[in-house]
């Protein structure tokens, strides 16, 4: 079975966005121009990658560069972090603690118990999956914990005047942020393979590999992906409450964003 | 007793404030009893300041969840005689929820059965 669709079936699959622009047109949605500039922009995206992974994943080429890779996907998604809550100070080496422990965490588990043989064909791909699952968590938890401790600022206090620690006084709402963020990913792994069929399975299974190998490859990204995104969330809404409170247990004041 | 006056905004909150700590002075400095409050351990300073807060702050749970908040370890009958000398043994027993309205208004309610079945309108 051939999993290669050629750049003729690339471009027949354009027409796909071409229904999508047409439906836009048709109910004026005004989002033509958006998404036919989303769709060339994520062509011109992967392609570069797919270049640039071309010459990292050269069977001559040292595992070196694939770990410099790892290390920049990790730098480039705190910054993404980092940009998509910028209220919240100091989230930037926060996050990077946050992927670089969750993949760190991930990897170690995968090659070092051999689950995967380490080669720059797993790596990547691996390092990939458990930095790119986490990052939505990541922002939720930094906004949660932050929204709540800001939000409910009197109860906090009225907790650190009875003599609570800073850390006894942010657990009730450090443990509603992780379990906000993290529920979302552990009903996806409940609904796994009953709706959708996730990404890596289905590229293995249009690549012709055995679906029950494919099965196997999955189950183990999913239970990469829900330790990930635990680690992850973790250390940042631990990090984030703490940078909330002064070493004498004090609530730091929070701007709130002006309205509209 | 002292009694601090002063129109709202004036600094009466945060007087109170920085005697516990809440708050750190930008210049000069907080006695307690002669000590600067700078220089004490601030979780002991709070367990021996009191303080009640202008807009009333429970904690989600029953009475005695809230009292537990304060002393975890805390014997019902110590409960009961925290309430007492509160003068609320009369009105409130240890199981009942306590529900924050909005503006601050507080709501007793009784026991959880109870809870489950009462319908709470709110005003704005």
């Amino acid at each position: 079975m051939s999993s290669d669709i050629g750049w003729s079936g690339l471009a027949v699959s354009l027409v796909l966005v071409a229904v999508a622009v047409a439906l836009s047109f048709w109910r004026r949605l005004g989002l033509e121009r958006t998404m036919a500039w989303a769709s060339a922009r994520a062509l011109a995206q992967l392609l570069a990658v797919g270049v640039a992974l071309d010459l990292v994943l050269d069977p001559g080429r040292t595992l070196a560069w694939s770990w410099l890779w790892v290390v920049a996907m990790v730098v480039v998604a705190a910054t993404v972090v980092h940009l998509r809550a910028r209220e919240i100070p100091g989230l930037f080496p926060l996050a990077l603690a946050a992927f670089s422990v969750a993949t760190a965490i991930s990897l170690m588990v995968l090659f070092g118990l051999g689950v995967f043989e380490l080669d720059g064909r797993t790596l990547i791909p691996l390092a990939g999956l458990t930095i790119g699952n986490s990052m939505a968590a990541t922002v939720l938890v930094a906004r949660r914990v932050f929204e709540e401790l800001r939000d409910k600022r009197e109860e906090v206090e009225a907790r650190l005047a009875l003599g609570h620690t800073s850390a006894d006084a942010a657990r009730p709402y450090l443990r509603s942020g992780l379990r906000t963020a993290l529920i979302p990913q552990i009903e996806t792994t409940k609904a796994v393979g009953l709706v959708v069929l996730p990404g890596a399975m289905t590229g293995l299974i249009l690549a012709g590999v055995d679906p029950i190998d494919a099965v196997r490859v999955q189950a183990a990204v999913m239970f990469l992906i829900l330790g990930a995104v635990a680690t992850a969330t973790t250390v940042v809404g631990l990090g984030v409450s703490r940078r909330l409170f002064t070493p004498d247990h004090r609530l730091v004041r929070m701007e709130r964003p002006a309205e509209g | 007793m002292t009694v601090v006056v002063g129109p709202s905004g004036s600094g009466k909150s945060t007087l109170l404030r920085l005697c516990n700590r809440l708050e750190a002075p930008s210049s000069g400095t907080v006695r307690f009893h002669g000590a600067d409050v700078a220089g004490l351990e601030p979780l002991r300073l709070r367990r021996r300041v009191g303080m009640v807060f202008q807009r009333p702050t429970p904690f989600a749970g029953t009475v005695r969840d809230n009292l537990r908040i304060a002393r975890p370890d805390v014997a019902d009958e110590d409960a009961k005689e925290a309430l007492e000398r509160a003068d609320l043994a009369q009105a409130r027993r240890l199981a009942d929820f306590v529900l924050v309205l909005t503006g601050g208004r507080i709501e007793f309610i009784g026991a959880a059965d109870e809870a489950a079945s009462r319908e709470f309108l709110d005003e704005q």
